[in-house]
């Protein structure tokens, strides 16, 4: 079984992620179908003949199945809103065809249960069930309320400034260095970043600032943050629960928000790199506007195609950091 | 439906499994799913709603189900449960802060009806980077060892690095295909 991966063969769906038309044309799609269906459905009312209807009943069916199956390969590609829409459309029809054959065709003594809509109903189940997260800090209660400022992690300091690693206590030898770092529960610190990183996680910081020097080749997380500026490169930004932050960044994906208010994208600026060539990643263009996605922010909270309240592109002639 | 369309479905499909990718958001599932495609890794964008590939392996086909693992989307993970043959969690390994949401997640997932029949693969992933915890680590955390109602296993993986990805895939298959196709002639 050695080599297989060369054996896969790749016949996955390659879809084009950039081509809005075909959304449109989807979309459009779905509503033409929908309405159809919903015609469709009006007109059994009329018929009175129960053969009829039942042949009638099975149209229906096979066009309703064409659109689930439509939404099913389109989804992929179909912004999360559309697909939610159109699910709770299909979901709505579902039920009503259900209804109004219950209504015509009364059950015959032996059916099996149908419960086609059970699916998405169940959704708001989850949300209802208590959750215990209250038993997040279960790891290590203890050292919660210790500062620590070493090699892995940054936590629980205010008031200082701080440079990673340069300003670590301990001898650090280039090859005991993390490649990849935690900072959490800072108040008013200011943290620079002055080695390469693979992933870098922050949480619970508070009138910070943090920057890094050097591009981090892999995602960054953050969670809980405040009153903060962030000046960060990396190939993945992920921004929750946060609040009254700006962020100057390079980011090679979408970056996305969630849970979060007032928030402000801004460009990385590149110029802090000069210096420090050796930790400037070649695979980061970061002078390279157009490859930087800082703008095509992704709301978790706002799915629509229209701009999301909860973040906003900083004004060129408001960028300001030292 | 007659039972002999019902054979006959089951004929043509019995060489195809399905599989489903779950986790927390940030471990990596679209990585290691791409990773196992040979594509680039580096502009992956956190997902939205969810991919869908399909790879062969040893005559199998696998369709492969990636799920966003956001907390707004966990909600919808249920519609993707249905027909099954396996799980595949992935965890952040160095994700110590939320590995207790992660065991809340991965045990509602074990309880749920419509996975019963499930084998489970459990990724340990980003074993690359130096934060990381190690499978045993993560074993005692998840409470694993006290797992019974499915097949499982844990596996340490780097979708950056590639390492350990093929492994896992293998015990999925074999996994499925010693429980599934022990009758096949």
């Amino acid at each position: 079984m050695k080599n297989y991966l060369k054996k896969l063969k790749n016949d996955q769906k390659e879809v084009d992620l950039s081509n809005t038309e075909n959304v449109t044309l989807i979309v459009g799609e779905f509503a033409k179908s929908i309405k159809e269906i919903e015609s469709d459905l009006e007109k059994c009312r009329l018929i009175t003949d129960k053969d009829i209807i039942q042949n009638q009943f099975k149209t229906i069916n096979d066009k309703l199945h064409g659109v689930n199956s439509l939404l099913a390969e389109s989804s992929s590609f179909l912004p999360l809103y559309e697909v939610k829409n159109t699910q709770e459309s299909i979901n709505k029809l579902t039920k009503s065809i259900n209804t109004l054959k219950d209504q015509l065709l009364p059950k015959q003594k032996f059916t099996f249960k149908r419960n086609a809509t059970t699916t998405t109903t169940t959704n708001t189940n989850t949300d209802i069930k208590p959750k215990q997260i209250d038993d997040t800090k279960k790891l290590q209660p203890n050292e919660q309320l210790e500062s620590i400022f070493n090699i892995q992690e940054i936590r629980r300091i205010k008031s200082k400034n701080l440079n990673y690693p340069t300003d670590l206590k301990e001898e650090s030898s280039v090859e005991n260095l993390n490649n990849d770092l935690v900072m959490s529960s800072l108040d008013d610190c200011k943290i620079t970043i002055k080695k390469p990183l693979n992933a870098l996680k922050l949480d619970g910081l508070n009138d910070c600032v943090i920057k890094s020097l050097s591009p981090i080749n892999g995602s960054i997380f953050i969670d809980n943050c405040s009153n903060c500026t962030f000046i960060l490169a990396s190939r993945q930004i992920r921004i929750h629960e946060t609040k009254n932050s700006i962020f100057y960044i390079y980011t090679k994906s979408n970056p996305i928000v969630e849970g979060c208010q007032g928030i402000r994208f801004s460009y990385y600026p590149s110029e802090i790199v000069h210096d420090l060539q050796e930790f400037n990643d070649t695979t980061f263009t970061l002078q390279d506007k157009e490859s930087n996605r800082y703008q095509q922010v992704h709301d978790f909270d706002w799915l629509q195609s229209t701009q999301s309240p909860n973040w906003s592109i900083l004004p060129e002639d408001q960028r300001k950091f030292e | 439906m007659g039972l002999l369309t019902v054979l006959k479905k089951l004929k043509q499909k019995e060489k195809e499994l399905r599989l489903l990718i779950l986790g927390l958001d940030n471990a990596g599932k679209t990585t290691i799913l791409k990773k196992f495609n040979d594509e680039d890794i580096t502009t992956i964008s956190p997902t939205l709603g969810f991919n869908i590939q399909t790879l062969t392996y040893a005559g199998y086909k696998l369709n492969i189900w990636d799920i966003g693992g956001q907390k707004a989307l966990r909600s919808y993970w249920r519609n993707y449960y249905e027909e099954n043959d396996a799980v595949i969690w992935v965890i952040d390994s160095s994700d110590i802060r939320r590995i207790e949401d992660c065991k809340l997640e991965l045990k509602k997932l074990l309880e749920e009806e419509k996975l019963a029949g499930a084998s489970f693969l459990i990724f340990a992933n980003k074993q690359d980077l130096d934060g990381s915890l190690t499978t045993d680590e993560i074993s005692k955390n998840l409470d694993l060892e006290s797992l019974s109602t499915h097949h499982w296993t844990i596996k340490g993986c780097s979708a950056v690095t590639g390492k350990g990805l093929e492994e896992g895939i293998e015990w999925v298959v074999n996994d499925i295909i010693s429980r599934c196709f022990i009758l096949d002639d």
